[in-house]
């Protein structure tokens, strides 16, 4: 395989383990923001029920 | 692109398995893994793969909601946590150089002897779990237990205040995180299902702070597992999105009503769970 080649496929490898690690944390922690907010503007300052 | 009717089951899905997460702290590959395969013929190393992928969020969630609560011990996460990844690349070494030891037939059904070895390890195991939860059941368990056979406190004993333990090993702490990580990459499972017992019972950790460590502890073998089938490609984020989708709502709802069980309610709807597993098991053994 040209050097170029084997460069792309790790640079691909690379993205593609980004996207899959990165996009389920981002999840998650957009969902904790979420509820994070709900909590704040219906029940109080503290965030608790 | 998929239909309405994938994406919504693959919700529903995981919807069941992100509640059983927050409930149990458990990752739930175990549950999801094999109904992947069996409801949507999705090929094993996918079903694995996105599997993993979505325990991620699962396991961040379940984390975040128990440690809210100040359930989640993180000095017991960090000491178990390197044991655990490094073990499940010894136990994935071990399953390849097993794996060629043939087959075996039993009533006309053709399997490799390593997997009915390693499953029906596997059975009695979860099945001894569950005695000794239900056992336990009757038992106050909102505290450190006194009697904890794996403490072993004169050899480099750490201390771990927010379990309320004074003294244990980190020896026994990190090859216990390697014994979950051995197990883990051996029958492809998370592990939170053999962790809890072993917090509970070996390390005498409160039930509700060994859910909630739990969970953190399936979040970072997920990260690690996630990388390495993604470097494969086998991980179709067209699976994990509506997956995660479904979990992120039964995660809130599974963690709001395990606060609210009764320990011993807990204790028993675990040990349920824990032969339910025992069960799919043996059914994928047959299959």
């Amino acid at each position: 395989m040209p050097p170029f080649a084997q460069g792309n496929t790790l640079l691909a490898t690379a993205l593609r383990v980004g996207l899959c690690v990165g996009i389920p944390i981002l999840w998650a922690l957009g969902t904790e923001l979420v509820i994070a907010l709900w909590c704040r503007c219906c029940k109080g300052d503290d965030g608790n029920a | 692109m998929p239909d309405a009717g994938f994406i919504i089951g693959m919700t529903v899905l995981g919807a069941l398995v992100g509640y059983a997460s927050g409930l149990f702290g458990v990752g739930g590959g175990f549950m999801l893994t094999p109904l992947l395969i069996v409801l949507y013929r999705i090929p094993a190393g996918i079903a694995v793969g996105s599997g993993l992928a979505q325990m991620i969020a699962v396991g961040l969630g379940t984390a975040r909601r128990h440690a809210s609560k100040g359930y989640v011990d993180g000095r017991l996460t960090g000491f178990m946590a390197i044991g655990t990844v490094v073990g499940t690349a010894i136990g994935k070494f071990i399953m390849q150089r097993l794996s060629g030891m043939g087959k075996i037939t039993l009533w006309g059904h053709t399997t490799p002897l390593v997997n009915l070895t390693l499953n029906c390890i596997f059975i009695v195991l979860l099945v001894s779990v569950a005695i000794r939860f239900f056992r336990s059941s009757g038992e106050e368990n909102e505290g450190p237990l006194e009697h904890a056979p794996l403490r072993w406190p004169t050899l480099l004993p750490v201390a771990l205040p927010i379990s309320g333990v004074a003294q244990i090993s980190l020896v026994s702490l990190s090859l216990g995180g390697l014994l979950i990580g051995v197990i883990s990459g051996l029958l492809g499972i998370g592990g939170g299902v053999v962790l809890i017992p072993l917090l509970v019972f070996g390390y005498g950790i409160p039930l509700r702070t060994a859910i909630g460590t739990s969970g953190m502890l399936v979040f970072v073998s997920a990260l690690a597992g996630t990388a390495q089938y993604a470097a494969d490609g086998l991980v179709d984020l067209g699976i994990v999105l509506p997956l995660m989708l479904g979990a992120t709502l039964g995660v809130q709802v599974g963690a709001w009503h395990s606060h609210r069980l009764h320990t011993a309610h807990l204790q028993r709807a675990f040990a349920w769970l824990v032969l339910l597993v025992a069960g799919i098991v043996l059914v994928r053994l047959w299959g």
